[in-house]
């Protein structure tokens, strides 16, 4: 279950720490002089971290999906142990 | 058993309200985002032109749009229609009287909206990503229910078994 919580927690921090930088990134670029080296670079990194959130529906699918296996997994598990033994 | 279905539920809430949470964050983080956008939409038409239903701009369908006032507004003979035959209200226009109704009119007005900005789209994925999470609170509560339920089921079970293997007759 902490799993879980640490999970979406980690997804959220990433997604909202995506969206700043690549705020950030646009400002900085707003700065600079047209079609610059710096303002070129600038924009890259927005074009860059922009594919990330994209990217988190894979993880947010991946990650749910592992947490259901795991509980349907460990669940079962503990059923059969707790099976006891067999006469 | 009580104790872990605590957790579970405990969990299950907590995961959805941190999802609603954030992405209501990443969709405050779109919203102040955008680009400021501006144009004019020069002598667009207006198809069969009504006084029972209105017609809606081009532009009307923009992220936060708003028209201004049109004006040269003319009939498809390039007769001047004068705003007393017409209502505008934000990107939409009625005919008010029954003169002109039914025919093209030519119009032209300002209008300003949100532009996507590089910042907002990948706001606006962020939200679009996490909403697949709350689609699988639902798979994680019938499988954590399936789950504790088979647990109590087995190990009832199993406790029964034990109790009468303890004898033999």
């Amino acid at each position: 279950m902490a799993s879980m919580q640490s999970f979406i927690v980690g997804i959220v921090l990433v997604g909202v720490t995506l969206v700043i930088g690549i705020f950030i990134s646009a400002e900085i670029a707003n700065q600079m002089d047209t079609s610059s080296a710096e303002q070129n670079a600038a924009n890259d990194l927005v074009t860059a971290l922009s594919g990330g959130s994209a990217w988190i529906t894979i993880l947010v699918v991946v990650g749910f999906a592992t947490i259901v296996l795991g509980m349907l997994t460990s669940g079962l598990g503990q059923s059969s142990d707790m099976a006891g033994p067999v006469y | 058993m009580a104790q872990s279905m605590d957790k579970f539920i405990v969990g299950v809430v907590i995961i959805g309200i941190t999802l609603v949470i954030a992405m209501f964050i990443a969709s405050t983080i779109q919203d102040a985002t955008y680009d400021d956008g501006l144009g004019t939409s020069t002598n667009e038409i207006l198809t069969t032109v009504s006084n029972i239903t209105s017609s809606s701009f081009t532009y009307s369908t923009l992220t936060d749009v708003v028209c201004g006032d049109v004006s040269g507004v003319v009939n498809s003979t390039g007769f001047v229609i004068s705003s007393g035959n017409y209502t505008q209200t934000g990107c939409t226009l009625i005919a008010s009287g029954s003169d002109f109704v039914g025919e093209n009119w030519n119009i032209t007005y300002p209008y300003t909206y949100n532009a996507d900005s590089a910042t907002s789209n990948a706001s606006g994925d962020l939200v679009t990503s996490l909403s697949g999470g709350s689609a699988w609170i639902i798979i994680l509560i019938v499988v954590g229910f399936a789950t504790i339920v088979l647990g109590m089921l087995t190990s009832g079970l199993g406790k029964t078994t034990e109790q009468e293997s303890t004898f033999t007759y």
